[in-house]
């Protein structure tokens, strides 16, 4: 694996569901040229087999070690990518999704805009694959238990069935019996069957066996760990006991609409209107199977009447009434409960069983008889003389010893009243009203109508957000008693995944502590939901218990000294997102300098320019002449600021071109490394960049590294003679009179090749090479007239055609004067070498002869990094080319081997070493050592 | 042709929403006795294709917006408030009852539906010692509204309720003849552009006046503040705290600042008013200023609170007919309170005193009932 970034990006086209909206082939075109990429592809079905195929190949072939898939849900297909990228052995944790479906193309319409915010999707998932380093994942044994909650229908059935399977499961119920809603239920549909046999023989089944451990009366009060290890506290009596458990069945069932809501109706205001939960008691008693019905806490006056109406036979008229709370948007439940329209059809076809002389009228609003038997079901009842009558009645008043329901009948289209001895609501299903602080416990997830929610609506039905936690029942939508079996047999089986397989994979993407950041303040257990931090005894640091932890970041905001991070979303990983999403801007069609960096080794054309004794004012006007043929934008170069002040600026208004002065002899400020800030803000302006040699390496090291983009820069070279610090330069002008008069005094020298070198920064006294001359324009003075003429030149035909240099210069140069300057900077460069000995041999006095050595001594300097902070290399190389399998130390050494002799570390040194001549020594023995051929 | 863009029409009142239960016209009062039928109406534009022609629909001037369709829709359509759109296209073509032309004209011209002149408007307080709000300015702007302003009935309940705020306390003041109709049965009678006229001209005054908080008598006007003003452009200044005069007395009589001295020893039965209740959802505040009078035995009638049967006054209904004058709700109703056995049927609001009152006299039942504002009784206990 090699040591740099080699991104893979597949875009997918999901069918039409991305295609169709966003254009896939002009984010491959963009994606293609983003830094770090090395391929581009788009495809019908990333995740289908051949999709896979397609990057495995390309991973082998081209040697990719991080991959971004740009398609749906993370949620969805993370894994199956991982698992794709692992087979050929790439980390799994090398991968990073940008979800171009839900967050992009299923959210806007087809255009421009929409394509390019997949645009910048893709290009921030790249940026945080570029950084992405690899994790490795840990197993852990599993208890082989299941705690289930709930000991209805569903919970009972989980429970027989884990426990047939041969695993403990202990039943937490808080009533003191089993049977949940259905025990009080007296006949099933669409069968007719008694449901007190059913539900008795299974609480048998379950209190016979030898596997099943009953808790009635108790509530979970606590839950810990994670899958596969759960410690369940319960609270059974007063006495709390901790139950291990590999996993958990929620089946905590449901609570019915509470009819009260709904005042026109009258219940509990008229004894006739009850519910259909307590119609089936009311219902049950008067036969003999129903005896074995749990009875419903039913209102002690609408069981009296009922009671008395139903002994006297005295039923004339029994009306229902469907959807009571459900499908009601004013009370919050807009979803439909799915068993009312089979419950109302089963007790009306009792009513008429029982009272063969009593008009029984259904009022619906839409029949759904959707299941098994279902539709027959519903035929028999209306054969059976029950008479619906479609419309929602709106409000039941009093008449006499009756009740009158008020609808409009809208198939008649006419308001009517139909007086009854007993209205039965059909009452809806709600999510318990315990469900926030059993969501809370077990931290799950609950859908918009409040009940919990599943992993996936189609695909995981029964797997919660939560690894190891699993529904069953009507806890997670309304069901009728099949579908709750269904679902809780589904729930056992998939409990039995984990507690089968005997251990565990733990994410591997977990927070993880700085030691030498953390204080042990504990701010972050505060915060952690899962226990996962704890204080070391004698370390006195926090610790990552990086099993517990589930990777959400809550620690990472907590820590007040940035002392924590998450793998998979670090600090910086997550910063070059944002700075690809706030910096993005359309991306021009192609870029706009192709030819920058080159070998120095093409022809290169001489133009000469008249400067009529004023060199300095020469050069403004060349450049604005510049400006305006390239169209820049803006241009980085050296200004005077004021006649006493010069440094780097960048210049957007041409007028500022005036003060403009690229000879000034000052390094105070390194152009390389603003250039770098201007890349990552404003990565498509058409920018101009006036640099000096040493400036114009650096920045071509860290193109090498992708962190710079040239693309849209302009590169100016200037020739250097050196220039002096900061201090020495305030100190100079202030002999010489204003900036200009020393940038003149200078340039005077320019002819011998400048001044003594021992007078220039150190770096610059070692400096070998004056002129930069793989730029895309090239301004040189060293040995040559400058009060006379200077020359400008390039080796790219396009940029001279683009800038109309023949047009903007003087002509073309003379061979003589090309000569004089080239043999210039050959004596400038002996001169230089000579120095460079001489400094090199003074220090060796100093130091020892051994890289390591030297290299040790430097690490142990003082702990500020404040050279490394102003090396325009090194940021480069720690950031977006932090060795990926790379040591440090391999870092380090090709840091040191590819340093351009700029000098900015001297300036910045506290301690003031002389560091650029001490990491030219080092730079020279680690390029012969044979570490570096890895690099 | 009364034609309007029925697909447009439809998308920007949500009755594409509508699921056809029919719980809007299963409530609806004027269902009972006239052609109306919400559902279909909301049907019949939702099938139109893009054209629904409102000619010939004369049960659209029935409603009287008491807004039980709308309070009983389980999926939020508001069939009112489409029903009132509708009323705004006819007007907008120039058909209107002429009635309801009068009434609109006599609002334009004199600030009040009822034709009368607008220097008259502040005569019932003339003897009162009532702060005049522009003058001095006070806690309190009281907008009296236009009936109890002129009508004798709604006038002896406007001077019952400076009575008992005076005896609490309280600092208010009223507009006198600058007072002008809040334009609520404007609104509702579908004169979208005179209702604006108004919303603005009020609202700039109420603006410049620096009026903070204010109360009405009539639920009519105290929904229009409370819930319409703000909701359009030109009452945009609009911001005051508007309540209803019930919920102020329910207040000073749990703050112990209105006291009663004397009592009211009946049987009262208590009508809730459509646009205090259904709209409004204030339904125990009146309940609590009867029962906090000495001697008053409160009845319920079966129809209360959320179902309540309206008078057939809102909507704009006191100046138009309808097409079934022959059976009035107001009847029935008063039916319902001689049920319970009540000497007393009290409301909170003008429009159903007015309706109340004249069916006590159809029905001849004088002798049987009185029909008293909730103000009259606190009034006559103080």
């Amino acid at each position: 694996m090699t040591n740099s970034p080699r991104v893979g990006v597949y875009i997918c086209h999901c069918g039409i569901n991305i295609a169709a909206t966003v254009d896939v082939a002009a984010v491959t075109e963009y994606a293609a040229r983003l830094p770090n990429v090395v391929l581009a592809r788009n495809y019908s079905y990333m995740c289908s087999d051949p999709g896979q195929v397609l990057i495995q190949n390309d991973i082998r072939e081209l040697d990719l070690n991080r991959v971004v898939v740009a398609s749906c849900s993370p949620r969805m297909h993370e894994p199956t990518f991982r698992a794709t990228i692992a087979e050929v052995g790439l980390n799994p944790y090398c991968l990073d999704m940008a979800n171009i479906r839900e967050q992009c193309s299923w959210v806007h319409p087809q255009g421009v805009s929409t394509t390019e915010k997949a645009m910048q999707l893709v290009a921030s998932a790249v940026a945080k694959a570029s950084r992405l380093e690899p994790l490795q994942t840990r197993k852990v044994p599993v208890t082989p238990a299941v705690l289930v909650i709930g000991g209805g229908v569903a919970g009972m059935q989980a429970a027989l069935d884990l426990g047939d399977a041969g695993f403990d499961v202990t039943i937490v119920e808080h009533a003191a019996q089993l049977g949940g809603h259905v025990a009080q239920i007296y006949k099933t549909f669409p069968t007719l069957e008694p449901t007190g046999l059913m539900v008795h023989e299974l609480i048998e089944r379950v209190n016979a066996h030898p596997r099943i451990r009953l808790m009635s009366e108790s509530e979970v009060t606590d839950v810990s760990g994670y899958v596969g290890n759960f410690n369940v506290r319960v609270k059974q009596n007063e006495v709390t006991t901790t139950i291990p458990a590999g996993a958990i069945i929620v089946a905590t069932g449901f609570e019915t609409f509470n009819p009260h809501l709904k005042p026109e109706l009258g219940y509990g205001k008229y004894p006739q209107v009850m519910t259909t939960l307590e119609f089936e008691s009311v219902i049950a008693r008067r036969s003999p199977e129903g005896a074995t019905t749990k009875q419903s806490p039913v209102q002690g006056e609408i069981a009296s009447l009922a009671n008395e109406r139903l002994a006297r036979n005295d039923i004339k008229s029994v009306v229902f009434i469907q959807c009571i709370g459900s499908r009601d948007q004013t009370i919050g439940n807009p979803y439909c409960s799915r068993v009312c329209c089979m419950v109302t059809a089963k007790q009306a076809r009792l009513v008429r069983e029982q009272f063969p002389d009593a008009n029984v009228t259904v009022f619906y609003m839409d029949v759904r008889a959707f299941g098994k038997g279902f539709e027959e079901f519903y035929d028999q009842a209306r054969e059976d003389g029950v008479i619906y009558r479609r419309g929602n009645p709106s409000e039941i008043n009093k008449r006499g010893d009756r009740v009158v329901v008020k609808a409009e009948d809208t198939l008649l289209g006419e308001q009517v009243e139909v007086e009854a001895d007993l209205v039965v609501l059909a009452v809806g299903m709600r999510p318990r009203s315990d469900s926030e602080a059993v969501a809370q416990l077990l931290k799950l997830s609950r859908s918009a109508d409040g009940f919990f929610m599943e992993a996936h609506p189609k695909l995981r039905p029964v797997e919660t957000s939560m690894a190891g936690v699993f529904l069953a029942g009507c806890c997670q939508s309304p069901k009728d008693i099949v579908d709750s079996i269904s679902q809780a047999r589904a729930a056992a089986s998939a409990a039995m995944i984990p507690l089968m397989r005997g251990e565990v994979q733990v994410d591997a993407a977990t927070s993880f502590i700085d030691e030498e950041l953390c204080a042990g303040c504990g701010q972050c257990a505060a915060v952690c939901s899962f226990s996962a931090l704890t204080l070391h005894p004698v370390r006195g640091k926090m610790t990552v218990n990086s099993v517990l932890c589930q990777g959400c970041g809550s620690c990472a905001t907590a820590c007040p000294s940035k002392a924590i991070k998450v793998h998979q979303s670090v600090f910086e990983q997550v910063m070059a997102q944002m700075d690809v999403i706030s910096n993005w801007r359309v991306a021009p069609p192609r870029p706009l300098y192709r030819h920058l960096f080159r070998t120095g080794k093409e022809a290169r054309t001489y133009w000469a320019l008249n400067t009529d004794g004023d060199p300095i004012a020469a050069v403004r006007n060349f450049l604005s002449k510049v400006w305006d043929r390239a169209g820049l934008q803006g241009m980085l170069a050296p200004v005077h600021r004021s006649e006493h002040e010069a440094g780097l600026e960048l210049i957007t208004e041409p007028a500022r071109l005036s003060r403009i002065d690229p000879f000034v002899p000052l390094t105070a400020q390194n152009a390389a490394q603003m250039a770098l800030q201007l890349d990552s803000a404003h990565p498509y302006s058409n920018y101009g960049l006036a640099l000096r040699p040493c400036e114009a390496r650096a920045l071509d090291e860290v193109k090498q590294r992708g962190g710079f983009n040239a693309d849209f820069r302009l590169t100016i070279g200037v020739d250097c003679m050196g220039s002096f610090s900061a201090e020495d330069f305030e100190w100079r002008v202030e002999k010489a009179g204003t900036v200009q008069d020393l940038t003149d005094q200078e340039l005077l020298h320019a002819r011998q090749g400048g001044i003594a070198p021992d007078r220039l920064r150190l770096a610059c006294q070692m400096c070998t090479s004056s002129s930069a001359k793989d730029t895309d324009l090239q301004i040189s003075l060293i040995g040559l007239p400058v009060k006379e003429t200077i020359l400008v030149s390039t080796t790219d035909p396009e940029i001279a055609g683009r800038l109309h240099l023949s047009e903007i210069t003087d002509g073309l140069a003379e061979p003589s004067l090309v000569e004089q300057h080239e043999q210039m900077l050959v004596t400038m460069h002996e001169r230089r070498e000579r120095a460079l000995e001489r400094i090199l041999h003074d220090l060796a006095v100093d130091l020892p002869a051994e890289a390591g050595a030297w290299m040790s001594h430097l690490a142990n300097c003082a702990p500020c990094r404040k050279c490394l902070e102003a090396c325009p290399i090194y940021q480069a190389d720690w950031l977006p080319a932090s060795g990926y399998g790379a040591t440090a130390e391999e870092t380090m050494k090709r840091w040191l081997a590819d340093c351009v002799g700029c000098g900015m570390c001297d300036q910045a040194c506290p301690k003031h070493l002389p560091l650029s001549a001490i990491i030219h020594r080092i730079s020279r023995e680690v390029k012969k050592s044979p570490l570096l051929e890895q690099v | 042709m009364l034609q309007i863009e029925s697909r447009t029409f439809a998308k920007e009142r949500g009755l594409f929403a509508c699921v056809q239960c029919g719980k809007c016209t299963g409530g609806c009062p004027m269902a009972m006795k006239t052609k109306l039928n919400p559902r279909a109406i909301i049907y019949r534009v939702l099938i139109a294709g893009n054209g629904f022609n409102l000619e010939g629909r004369d049960e659209l001037w029935d409603c009287t917006t008491c807004s039980t369709c709308y309070s009983r829709c389980p999926k939020q359509v508001n069939p009112m408030e489409a029903i009132v759109a509708m009323r705004s296209a006819i007007v907008e073509k120039g058909k209107i009852h002429p009635n309801v032309k009068t009434a609109l004209e006599s609002t334009f011209r004199n600030g009040n539906p009822l034709k009368l002149p607008r220097e008259d408007r502040g005569l019932w307080a003339k003897d009162l010692q009532v702060k005049a709000f522009a003058e001095t300015g006070a806690e309190y702007l009281f907008y009296v509204g236009c009936t109890p302003s002129y009508d004798p009935h709604g006038q002896k309940v406007a001077r019952a309720l400076v009575s008992l705020l005076q005896s609490a306390g309280v600092d208010f003041g009223i507009l006198g003849n600058d007072e002008n109709c809040c334009s609520s049965e404007v609104r509702r009678l579908g004169e979208v552009g005179l209702f604006e006229a108004m919303v603005e001209e009020n609202a700039e005054m109420f603006k410049e006046l620096n009026v903070q908080k204010m109360f009405t008598v009539s639920p009519h006007c105290f929904n229009v503040f409370k819930n319409d003003y703000h909701t359009i452009e030109a009452g945009a200044t609009f911001g005051a705290q508007v309540q209803h005069y019930t919920q102020m007395l329910a207040d000073l009589l749990k703050d112990g600042r209105l006291k009663f001295n004397g009592s009211f020893a009946k049987k009262v039965t208590y009508h809730d008013p459509c646009y205090l209740g259904k709209h409004n959802g204030i339904f125990d505040e009146p309940r609590e200023v009867l029962t906090g009078i000495p001697g008053v035995e409160l009845i319920e009638m079966d129809r209360s609170r959320e179902k309540s049967l309206c008078c057939e006054g809102g909507g704009g209904r006191m100046w138009v007919e309808g097409t079934n004058p022959g059976t009035r709700l107001a009847q029935l109703r008063v039916k319902e309170a001689l049920e319970t056995g009540a000497e007393v049927l009290a409301t909170a609001c003008p429009f159903c005193l007015l309706t109340l009152d004249e069916a006590v006299k159809h029905l001849n039942a004088e002798e049987k009932i009185r029909v008293l504002d909730v103000a009259e009784i606190a009034a006559q206990a103080l």
